[in-house]
């Protein structure tokens, strides 16, 4: 399932890529997102929970992120499972900030994510539905998150 | 109340005869009926509870045992297709689903019977409009509806022809 | 199936000491027509089951001179049966009517259908059309809310852990009152709705003098279609009225594209399928 997201954050661009480079800060910013710890150099562990309704997924695995500093953009590839329910996510998620004037910066993130097991079962739409909720709490969070930066 | 991996205490009267039993609270009541009991009748085709194979009676009342808890059902009377001819001669569904080809593979069909019983039983006269509607929920990947309808149709003629032979 | 542990109370009491008790691992049962789907898939796993079928006091059907109220385990099927409600609250025997089969309107409750909070049901949006208040238990005491505060999302209730729904409280729908409940299904008779209409109105000649518009099946909760519901107000029924009316609707819906339609597909729909009920009820036979 693909995903693409355009939000524009008010800040300069530096100051919000001090925010989105700091991977467990950022991730700090994703609902659900309980733990996110540095593992050894470009990877990182993390559990997120999930809850449409009555349903809990409790989401843990690894994330390996390549930096681009340069053009302010990095890839996530994640994998996490949920034990539980026997279900689990793939995913790689592309984010670029450019600027579009001295105080605000466009943030530009697009997801392939592949939803495996039991959660595949709660329904393509609604998991798309639920996925453009969190991203749009992240872009509310991320803009805090830079507000308290500058 | 039980603990887990215990089993739970479960009375159950169906067809008119009582039974006492201890079973797994995760238990359907369908598993309950085939696999405890021994009572194969009642098929379980969707396990959603949207095909209508696995009905059985609950008080005279139509539910899909699929999707329901044993443990839960209580203080009721069950109906299950070994329940129609149970005294001797088949009950008038059963016999105008057989002269009538009111069934091929078989699987929806003690579901199928048991609907239309219960529709007699709440409307002995219905209309084939009554009869689509009441008969929707049941579904059959075999015989296109039509000998179905039909079956439920002579069974409403001839136990109005048997309750009155004068008719 | 998972294994749990499952409980009957005989007593609301009993009931909310145990929910209290378990707190998250626990689920109420009451039809259980949805609660065995999720187990079924193992999308919930709770330790512990309340079974509600035994508890007394939640399976009535009572009306005052205000008011109809029902009791959170009284069956779609009932509602659907019921000559109080037929002759009291019509829309609301029409709209149970259009649940799935009669094989789940035997075993599905009005409290567990609400409590599921799926916004593709058909009771919400006549529920929302009949400003119906929720009354909710919990071992600390109880609390009435609107049926618009307890839907949050797909699936989603606004109940904090401990707490159930024990009755809906249905204000009376005055006897000139004239209303309908439309559902869209191009697949199955059973199918969840693409999308739906409960529509009530009371007129005073050719002037809308009161109507409410609950739209299911195209949003994450039952809405209620307020700028239509302002447009018609006060104003006499024409037929440009009713189809600036439906056209509003178009603006507040946001529904999901899936099997049953696309979103843009759905918006479309629920423009016309609210002009039909304007239709059939503003511009019908009295």
């Amino acid at each position: 399932m693909k995903f693409a997201h355009e939000v524009l954050i008010d800040g300069s661009i530096d100051a919000i890529w001090n925010v989105l480079d700091d991977i467990p800060r950022a991730a700090s910013c994703m609902p659900g997102v309980t733990e996110v710890i540095h593992t050894q150099d470009d990877e990182y562990q993390g559990v997120i929970q999930v809850q449409v309704g009555p349903m809990k997924f409790q989401l843990t695995g690894t994330v390996d992120v390549q930096r681009a500093p340069d053009t302010k953009s990095w890839t996530m590839k994640a994998r996490a499972q949920d034990n539980r329910v026997n279900g689990g996510v793939q995913a790689t998620i592309n984010a670029m900030l450019t600027e579009q004037s001295s105080n605000v910066a466009n943030l530009n993130v697009t997801a392939d994510v592949q939803f495996l097991g039991r959660i595949g079962t709660l329904g393509q739409p609604l998991i798309k539905r639920k996925a453009d909720q969190m991203i749009e709490a992240f872009t509310k969070n991320l803009q805090a998150a830079v507000e308290l930066e500058t | 109340m039980t603990k887990q991996d215990a089993l739970h205490p479960l009375q159950l009267r169906i067809n008119g005869e009582n039974y006492q039993l201890n079973v797994p609270a995760n238990r359907t009541l369908v598993d309950v009926l085939r696999h405890d009991i021994g009572l194969t009748g009642t098929k379980e085709t969707c396990s959603v509870g949207v095909c209508g194979a696995c009905t059985v009676l609950v008080d005279g009342e139509m539910i899909a045992s699929c999707i329901t808890l044993a443990v839960t059902v209580f203080n009721a009377e069950i109906t299950t297709i070994e329940g129609l001819d149970k005294d001797g001669p088949l009950h008038p569904v059963q016999e105008s689903f057989i002269n009538n080809g009111g069934f091929q593979c078989g699987a929806c069909t003690s579901g199928q019977v048991l609907a239309a019983k219960s529709l007699l039983d709440h409307n002995p006269t219905p209309s084939e409009i009554e009869i689509k509607e009441w008969m929707m929920g049941n579904l059959c990947r075999c015989t296109g509806y039509y000998q179905i309808i039909e079956s439920v149709v002579k069974a409403v003629a001839s136990t109005r022809h048997h309750d009155n032979p004068n008719a | 199936m998972h294994d749990f542990t499952v409980h009957h109370p005989q007593s609301l009491q009993e009931t909310l000491i145990l929910l209290d008790r378990f707190g998250d691992a626990a689920q109420l049962i009451a039809g259980g027509t949805a609660l065995m789907n999720f187990m079924k898939q193992s999308l919930l796993l709770p330790e512990h089951i309340i079974n509600l079928q035994r508890v007394q006091g939640l399976q009535h059907i009572q009306s005052t001179k205000d008011e109809v109220r029902i009791g959170a385990m009284v069956k779609h099927r009932e509602i659907e049966k019921s000559n109080l409600i037929q002759n009291e609250v019509p829309i609301l025997a029409s709209t149970y009517r259009r649940v799935a089969t009669i094989r789940i309107r035997n075993m599905a409750t009005i409290g567990g259908g609400l409590a599921h909070a799926d916004p593709a049901q058909d009771p919400p949006s006549t529920l929302v059309a009949l400003n119906a208040r929720i009354r909710i238990a919990s071992i600390s005491g109880e609390r009435t809310i609107s049926i618009m505060d307890l839907f949050q999302n797909y699936y989603e209730n606004s109940l904090m852990p401990g707490e159930m729904i024990t009755e809906v409280i249905i204000p009376s729908m005055h006897s000139d009152t004239k209303s309908t409940y439309l559902k869209f299904l191009p697949r199955t008779a059973d199918d969840y709705a693409t999308v739906s209409v409960s529509l009530i109105a009371t007129l005073n000649e050719n002037i809308v003098r009161d109507v409410r518009i609950g739209l299911g099946a195209v949003a994450p909760t039952p809405i209620r279609a307020t700028i239509a519901e302002e447009t018609l107000k006060g104003h006499a029924i024409s037929d440009e009225l009713i189809q600036q009316a439906s056209n509003s609707v178009a603006q507040q819906v946001d529904p999901l594209d899936d099997f049953r339609g696309s979103a843009d597909y759905k918006r479309d729909m629920a423009i016309v399928f609210t002009k039909r009920a304007l239709q059939q009820v503003l511009q019908g036979p009295s």
